[in-house]
Formats: structure tokens, C-alpha cells, sequence
């Protein structure tokens, strides 16, 4: 189950809503509980199996954490809260070799589970290939939502070594923090301190009012609307592209890319506003994961602004225990070169992913460096240039980005370079035929991909559908729409915030809000002549 | 209480404000905006279910409504709503194979109802699917069918597939009794876009008597040089595949697909055939290495089918003028509809008709010889031994 279904609209949702905000009211002390319930109904309709396996994780993690606490407890000074070791503030506490085996333990587990459910056919293929030999892939089942699991697990696990929980250490707080349904699928990696407190003080917080409990509606809304409309658009050039890769034009490619990033950016940002409209509506709050990283100007500023909690995570976790910058420029480059490629491995067991993170490690590299010596106060979204060096900035900025994004999307590397070289053999043909214009060449077939059915509709009642502009106008609005939105719009969260709460407004949220839940199902056309 | 405490906060709030701001805040009513939502949310949502149910384009709950120009385009979709609801006395069932077939032909020739179910590529599973809904819509109470004769298509290379296998993923929806998973169906922006609105701002009725035919496809289009141009030569295989390799599957797929809808109708004719694919077919059997293995096929089909005293069997791959002139198609399978109405002449006839197993295995003798000295003739006439 996902927030775009049916189940979850018109079922789930509903009653988790209601039975949440009635024991509220009537019995406060069973919310944690009934989150739990419902959390794990949500974790079983999208698998059992993964359920069950998440049981397991969840019941070996805990228990090293509470040997880990308990050490800590019975062994002051040797690890454990900074207050309790004396420590001043920046200063880690020691941590004793019984918590560091503990620690290394269940990295190492959390890490064998993910390797093995998500990657083993990737590494054994891997290998099989180096070999010269063929490999036959196992049908292994991928639970859902595991990678997220397993940097959350690690995170609490590092994080309860270093004294930093901030509290107990509380069987249903952890269960929930591991569960929580808003995130169980595609994050945000949250910190457990950061939902801890709140669940503290869940008696209090469930108590939302109208307001904040229709902002959060809202959120969710708008969230479904990018995920089901908007990355659905860009989701059908994508696919275009990559099936007509021998034909495909350096136009097409160039707008291929974009919707590349176009589709990512929304089906993942609008995911992680759903997640957060229902914490809102739930009086909880998740960190955020996106702030309008198809804004920034440079690549540094997009890493910091596109899904934040991964970065977070790898800096805090992966890239200052290796020394960060405190070593020297060279291993810096280093370091950041490894939590690049290890964040394209943790995308998705393919060469393509570990190709995206390189490229973006390679390309971010120079720019952290230039930047740096450039020094100046950080600016993600150029607003200290110019006007004409801000859009350069960010529109050059999107463009490479979307570039990076070729190989993630792709089913192989030769795909990838299949993809390039497309382009380039259309671009070269262009400037030898004396005809640069040709660049801009589109297939009718690539052009019928923006004709939606609502465009359909909208040319046929402004008497436009038979003019010859009418597929270009069609991609004029999509992709306007897709790029304005993208460049000029105000975050879903800050119109969600400041939006007014007025009938006109209901309104219009419920036409959105309909329009996304009949696109929940599709009717499936297939070519004909096949055998 | 905790409600006074927040409208006093609210107020006090308010009161400290700069003016437009409190202009502002006096605006919002999350109550009505709540409201508005839900009244309008609701008057949508049953706006677009009740379209869809009314029209039912896909005809799961009813027959078609008179006069509304229904599009009928997707096999997957509509073809249980047909089965179930529209009123026929035949079928023509298979794959793509059939879709040539025009039903004005049965109608005025046989004076048959027909409706082409046909799905593309169909494996026995798809063929079993729907052969399920028209026979539990079609029989009453005692299981007698009002569905006199079935034309069915059989493409041996299908068989060899796992008998629970489907071409593509069918919408379970369409094909189950469960009226929970029809919200699929009922707020569905392609159905109600593509096949409610759209017949009405742009009618184009399809015709049921060419319901799925390849009316894409122009004469031009059937041509040996269309079709040479287009074909591309299978592998060679060096290993010969044993005689027996498919014959599990197809056993399987024959026994728990096929003819259990035979043996529980035996008032239902069962006018089966195997279509004539042209030479290229043979000549890619050949260069697969697998003959012997598809014969066979052939032969354990017809063994499972001539049991049956209501089954007429016709094997139009004999058709030699048929399959060695190029010009019948537009692809290495695919023929013309000049030759899909020959056949149906030939199954009127008689002509093809096996009656035994013993005239199957002359039949099959025949096929090997054919495909032999066609592949002989082809690698003659085409120096470069492509093929």
C-alpha cells in the first residue's frame, strides 16, 4: 500500500485518522499504541514478508541497544550521555570496546540484511562478470523501504554509543520511530531523537486544531498532486526517451533529461510531503528532505537542499568518522569521491546508480573546492548574484544535474551511453547537414507524449487540436508547467503554511485531490501485432 | 476549556498583529474550507463514478447503452464486459492471429452471432480466463450453454508457456466478482477520459463486426517486400531440442485451459484451427533447431482434441499457396483479411479438417516435407545465406 492508492485514501487513512484523534480525546494513552497498530498495518499490506523480516531487525537491534545502554548505565565514563562522562560540551565520551563491539555488530547485521536481500545479485552478478561467467539471478524478495530501515537502525545504534538519544531508551518509541508509517517507505531518514520527544508528547500534540490539522491536508494533497500529475508528465517523456534511444534526437534527449529530473525530484519530493502533511495532521513532524534544490546554482547548493536527511546521514555517519576535511585536502576529496559512490550504491544495486554517484562525486568535488576558496557568505540559490548569473547559474545547474540523472534511470551503462550517443550522433548530423536547427528536431511521436488527456480536451474546446503548432503547444504547457513550477514556485510546505484556509481554496484542493485519485489506476494499451 | 484556552490565545494573538495580518486571519475558516472541501470532493468523485457506471464503457455491469458511440479498443479490458453482457450466440477466440476475422462474414455466411474475443499473443491462461466468463454468463442453471459454437484459434508456440502464465497483466478487477476493487474502474481518469468524454466530443463508434482488426494495415501492406524487409532471421541453434521438450506444458496447458470447456459443453461446437503462418516461420523453426519438438506439438494437440465428439479440428498450415505467397502478409505470421475469410470458407467446407490422429500424423509429415523444401527454396533464392 502507498499514499497513492485507493486502500490508503479511502480506507486506511480514514480510519487511522478517526481512531487517532478519538483516543485523543478519550483514551490518550493508547495513541502510541494505536500508531504502532496502524504502522504495522501499513508495513503488512505493502508486504507481510518484509513485515516480518523488519521483526526480526527490529528485535535483534533493540536488544544490542539495550545492551549497549545498559553497558553505558553500569559503566559511567565509558560512553554514555556527555553529563553523565563529564564531559564538556564538543567533547565526545569515550566509548568502551564492549559498546563499539556492540555497535560494529549490529552495523554489520543491518548491513548483511541489506546486502543480502538488496544486493546480493548485483554483487554475485558482479563478480560472476569479472569471472567471465554467466549468472542467473536468485528471486529474492526486496522488502520494502529496507534501505531506509537500515540507516535508521544504524543511525540509532551510533547515536546511542555516543550518548546522544537524549532520553530512555523505550520499547514502543523505538518501535514506532522504526515503523512510523509516514516514513516507512521513502523516508526521511529521521533522527530517532528528533521523534522521540515528540512522542513524548503525543497526548498533548494529537490534540491538533482544525487549522493546523487542514494545513496538513493540504500538504498531502498538493504532495499527491506532484507525485500523481506532475511526476506522471515528466514520467512519460522519460519513457519515451529511453525506448527510442537509437532514434531519439538531441532535443528530445535534452528535454529527456530535464524530465529526467523532473520526474525524480517530484515523485520523491511529493512522497516526502505526503509523509509530512499526515505527521501534520497526526500534530507530529518529520525533518525535511527537500528545499527547492532545482533552484540552486550550483551543485554544492543542490546536495545541500535535495534530500537532506541522506546527506545528513552520510556526513554524520559515514563522512566525519573518516576524518571529514580535518586531513587534508586530498583525503577530503577522497572522502566525499566514497559517500558519493556509496549513495549511488544505496539507490539501487545496479552499475547505473554507482555511475550516478560518481559522476555527481566527480562533479561536485571541483565546485566544493572553488567555492571554498571563493569564500562568501553560502548561497544554495544564487540570491547574492546577479539576475542574469542567478538563472545561468540555475538553469546551467539543472541541466548537468539532469544530465548526472541519465544513468539512474537507465537499465544499464551501455544504456547510458547508448543515450549520449544518440544525441550526439543527431547533434552532428545537424551541424554537417549545415541545418543547426535540426537540433531542435522532434518526433511527432515524442511530441503525442505531452498531449494529455486534459490538453486533449482543453485544444479541443479552444478549436486549437488541428493546427500544426497544437503537439508544440502541448509541450509548451507541460513542460511550462513542470519547469515553472520547479524554478518559480513557492514550496508545497510554505503554501500549505501560509496558504489561506478559505472555502475557495476547499474548493480547489478537492479538484486536485480527485483529479490524483483517478489517476490511480490506469487502463493498460498495448501494440497489437504482437505474437 | 482547552478550546477557550485556544480561541483566548487565538485572540490575544490576533490583537498584537499588524493590521493587514489580522485582516488576514479574520479570513480564514478552516471550518468552511473543510467543508467545502469534503461537499465538493464528494459531488466530484460521485460525478465521475456515476459517469463511468452509466456509460460503463468497459461493460462490466451492463450491455451497451443505444446509441452512445463506445470505443472498443482494449482486449484487456473490454473483452469480459463483452463476454458478460453483450448478446451473442458464437465467439472467436486466440490471439492476434484472429483479428483479421470479420464478424459480418459469420453472420452472413453461417448466420452467427460471433463476437471476436481475441487477446494479443494469448497464452492458454488468457484463452481459459475468458472462456470462463462466457460460459458462466452464458449457462443456466443446469450448465447448458446458449453459445453454440466457439472459433478458436490455437498457436502451438503459446502452449509451451506455464499454464497459470498470462501475455500481460490483466486488470483482476474486470475479470473478478468483487465489487470493492471496481473503485479501479469507477475513478479512473483514462476510462472516464478516453472512453466516456472523449466518444462524445469526437464519436468514432467502433464497429463491432471489425473490432480489433488491423485496420492500420493497407493492402500495400501485405507484401513480400514488406515483409522480407522486415523479417529478421532467428538465431541458428546447434543443439537440436528434444521431441518432447514442450510436451509437458502443452499437455498441461491443453488438460487445465482448453479442454475442460469442451468436455462441460457438449453442446457447444468447438471449431478449432491452427493458423497458416507463412515460411519464414518454418524457416526460423528450422534455423531454431526445434521442428521435430514443434510437430509434436501439433500431433499431442490434435490427440486432445479428437477425443472429443464436439470438436472439429483444421490445420491450415497444409495450405501451401497460402503460406509460401509472401504476399498474404504483412509480417512473418500475420495474414490478410482476404485470406482470414478464405480460411473460414475452408472451415464451412471442411477443407483441412483432420478427423483422426492417423490423418494428423499424414498432416504433420506433410508440414515437415513442407518446411524442409520451402527453407530449401528460400536459402536458393537468397544467395547470402541469410537465411
Amino acid at each position: 500500500m502507498s499514499f497513492n492508492s485507493y486502500l490508503f485514501v479511502f480506507v486506511f487513512f480514514p480510519l487511522c485518522m478517526a481512531g487517532y484523534h478519538i483516543l485523543s480525546r478519550v483514551y490518550p494513552r493508547a495513541l502510541k499504541l494505536w500508531l504502532i497498530a496502524a504502522s504495522a498495518v501499513f508495513g503488512a499490506c505493502g508486504s507481510l514478508p518484509s513485515l516480518g523480516l523488519f521483526a526480526v531487525t527490529m528485535a535483534v537491534n533493540y536488544g544490542l541497544l539495550r545492551l549497549i545502554l545498559r553497558r553505558q548505565k553500569t559503566c559511567p565514563g565509558e560512553g554514555g550521555s556527555r553529563e553523565e562522562a563529564g564531559a564538556s560540551a564538543g567533547e565526545r565520551p569515550e566509548i568502551s570496546r564492549a559498546v563499539r563491539w556492540a555497535v560494529f555488530t549490529g552495523v554489520l547485521f543491518n548491513l548483511a540484511v541489506l546486502g543480502g536481500f538488496k544486493y546480493f545479485n548485483f554483487f554475485a552478478g558482479t563478480v560472476y562478470s569479472l569471472l567471465g561467467r554467466d549468472y542467473i539471478a536468485r528471486h529474492i524478495l526486496l522488502p520494502l523501504g529496507i534501505s531506509y530501515m537500515t540507516f535508521q537502525q544504524i543511525s540509532l545504534l551510533v547515536d546511542a554509543s555516543r550518548g546522544e538519544l537524549g532520553g530512555e531508551l523505550r520499547a514502543d518509541d523505538y518501535v514506532l520511530y522504526t515503523l512510523y508509517f509516514p516514513k516507512l517507505l521513502s523516508g526521511p531518514i529521521a533522527g530517532f531523537g528528533e521523534l522521540r520527544a515528540q512522542f513524548g508528547e503525543l497526548a498533548e500534540r494529537s490534540r491538533v486544531d482544525g487549522e493546523t490539522f487542514c494545513r496538513g491536508a493540504a500538504l498531502f494533497i498538493m504532495g499527491l498532486a506532484k507525485k500523481c500529475i506532475f511526476a506522471a508528465w515528466a514520467q512519460n517523456a522519460v519513457n519515451y526517451v529511453y525506448a527510442n534511444i537509437p532514434a531519439l534526437t538531441f532535443g528530445e534527449g535534452v528535454i529527456g533529461m530535464l524530465c529526467i529530473s523532473f520526474t525524480v525530484y517530484y515523485d520523491f519530493s511529493g512522497y516526502c510531503d505526503m509523509g509530512q502533511g499526515i505527521s501534520r495532521m497526526l500534530g507530529l513532524s518529520l525533518p525535511v528532505n527537500f528545499r527547492s534544490p532545482l533552484k540552486t546554482w550550483n551543485i554544492v547548493g543542490y546536495w545541500r537542499n535535495w534530500h537532506i536527511t541522506l546527506t545528513r546521514f552520510m556526513t554524520k555517519y559515514v563522512y566525519i568518522p573518516l576524518g571529514g576535511n580535518r586531513r587534508g585536502r586530498g583525503r577530503m576529496c577522497l572522502n566525499l569521491l566514497l559517500i558519493y559512490l556509496l549513495s549511488g550504491l544505496w539507490h539501487g544495486a545496479n552499475m547505473t546508480f554507482v555511475l550516478w554517484g560518481l559522476l555527481n562525486g566527480l562533479l561536485y568535488i571541483p565546485v566544493k573546492l572553488w567555492l571554498d576558496r571563493r569564500g562568501g557568505a553560502r548561497d544554495d540559490f544564487g540570491r547574492l548574484l546577479s539576475p542574469v548569473k542567478r538563472a545561468a547559474g540555475r538553469i546551467g545547474n539543472l541541466l548537468i544535474n539532469s544530465a548526472i540523472f541519465v544513468p539512474f534511470m537507465a537499465s544499464s551503462v551501455g544504456e547510458t551511453g547508448a543515450y549520449f550517443r544518440a544525441m550526439g550522433t543527431s547533434a552532428a548530423a545537424a551541424f554537417a547537414a549545415g541545418r543547426p536547427a535540426e537540433l531542435l528536431a522532434l518526433h511527432p511521436a515524442f511530441l503525442e507524449v505531452f498531449r494529455t488527456d486534459e490538453l486533449w480536451y482543453a485544444l479541443k474546446a479552444a478549436r486549437l487540436a488541428s493546427y500544426a503548432f497544437a503537439p508544440y503547444l502541448c509541450l509548451a504547457v507541460i513542460f511550462g508547467l513542470l519547469a515553472g513550477t520547479a524554478f518559480f514556485a513557492k514550496e508545497a510546505r510554505a503554501i500549505a503554511e501560509k496558504g489561506r484556509l478559505r472555502a475557495r481554496n476547499g474548493v480547489l484542493l478537492a479538484g486536485l485531490f480527485v483529479w490524483c485519485v483517478c489517476t490511480f489506476s490506469q487502463v493498460m494499451t498495448f501494440i497489437y501485432t504482437n505474437f | 476549556m482547552m478550546r477557550e484556552q485556544r480561541e483566548k490565545n487565538n485572540t490575544e494573538k490576533t490583537a498584537s498583529m499588524p493590521a493587514q495580518a489580522k485582516k488576514r486571519a479574520g479570513t480564514d475558516n478552516p471550518r468552511r474550507a473543510a467543508a467545502a472541501f469534503f461537499i465538493t470532493a464528494f459531488l466530484l468523485l460521485g460525478a465521475a463514478a456515476g459517469a463511468v457506471f452509466v456509460v460503463d464503457p468497459f461493460f462490466h455491469y451492463h450491455a451497451p447503452l443505444d446509441g452512445f458511440p463506445y470505443v472498443i479498443d482494449n482486449q484487456l479490458a473490454q473483452n469480459p464486459g463483452m463476454a458478460a453482457h453483450m448478446e451473442y450466440d458464437s465467439v472467436l477466440l486466440g490471439s492476434s492471429m484472429t483479428f483479421n476475422y470479420d464478424m459480418s462474414w459469420f453472420r452472413e455466411e453461417l448466420g452467427l452471432h460471433t463476437l471476436k474475443l481475441s487477446y494479443s499473443g494469448a497464452y492458454p491462461r488468457d484463452i481459459y480466463n475468458i472462456s470462463k466468463i462466457i460460459f458462466d454468463s452464458k449457462s443456466d442453471a443446469d450448465g447448458v450453454s446458449s453459445v453454440k459454437r466457439v472459433f478458436l484459434g490455437i498457436d502451438v508456440f503459446s502452449y509451451m508457456a506455464d499454464t497459470e502464465d498470462i501475455k500481460f497483466p490483466i486488470p483482476e478487477y474486470l475479470y473478478d466478482d468483487n465489487p470493492l476493487n471496481d473503485v479501479n474502474y469507477l475513478l479512473n481518469k483514462d476510462v472516464l477520459f478516453q472512453y466516456v468524454a472523449r466518444p462524445l466530443f469526437d464519436p468514432e463508434p467502433t464497429l463491432l463486426d471489425q473490432v480489433y482488426t488491423m485496420s492500420w494495415l493497407t493492402e500495400e501492406d501485405y507484401s513480400e517486400e514488406k515483409v522480407l524487409a522486415g523479417y529478421v532471421p532467428s538465431e541458428r541453434a546447434a543443439e537440436e531440442t528434444p521431441p518432447d521438450a514442450y510436451l509437458a506444458n502443452t499437455a498441461a496447458n491443453m488438460e487445465k485451459n482448453i479442454c475442460p470447456f469442451i468436455a462441460a459443453h457438449p453442446e457447444t461446437q468447438f471449431t478449432v484451427f491452427f493458423p497458416p503462418y507463412s515460411i519464414l516461420f518454418w524457416n526460423d523453426v528450422l534455423l531454431e533447431n526445434h521442428l521435430e519438438a514443434t510437430l509434436a506439438e501439433y500431433r499431442l494437440i490434435a490427440e486432445k482434441l479428437l477425443v472429443y465428439d464436439n470438436v472439429e479440428l483444421f490445420c491450415f498450415p497444409l495450405e501451401t499457396e497460402i503460406t509460401t505467397g509472401l504476399d498474404h502478409y504483412a509480417d512473418y505470421t500475420h495474414h490478410s483479411p482476404e485470406v482470414a475469410h478464405l480460411l473460414l470458407r475452408y472451415m464451412e467446407t471442411g477443407r483441412d479438417r483432420i478427423d483422426s490422429v492417423e490423418e494428423m500424423d499424414a498432416a504433420i509429415d506433410a508440414l515437415r516435407e513442407m518446411a524442409l523444401e520451402e527453407r530449401r527454396s528460400l536459402r536458393e533464392a537468397n544467395s547470402e545465406n541469410r537465411y
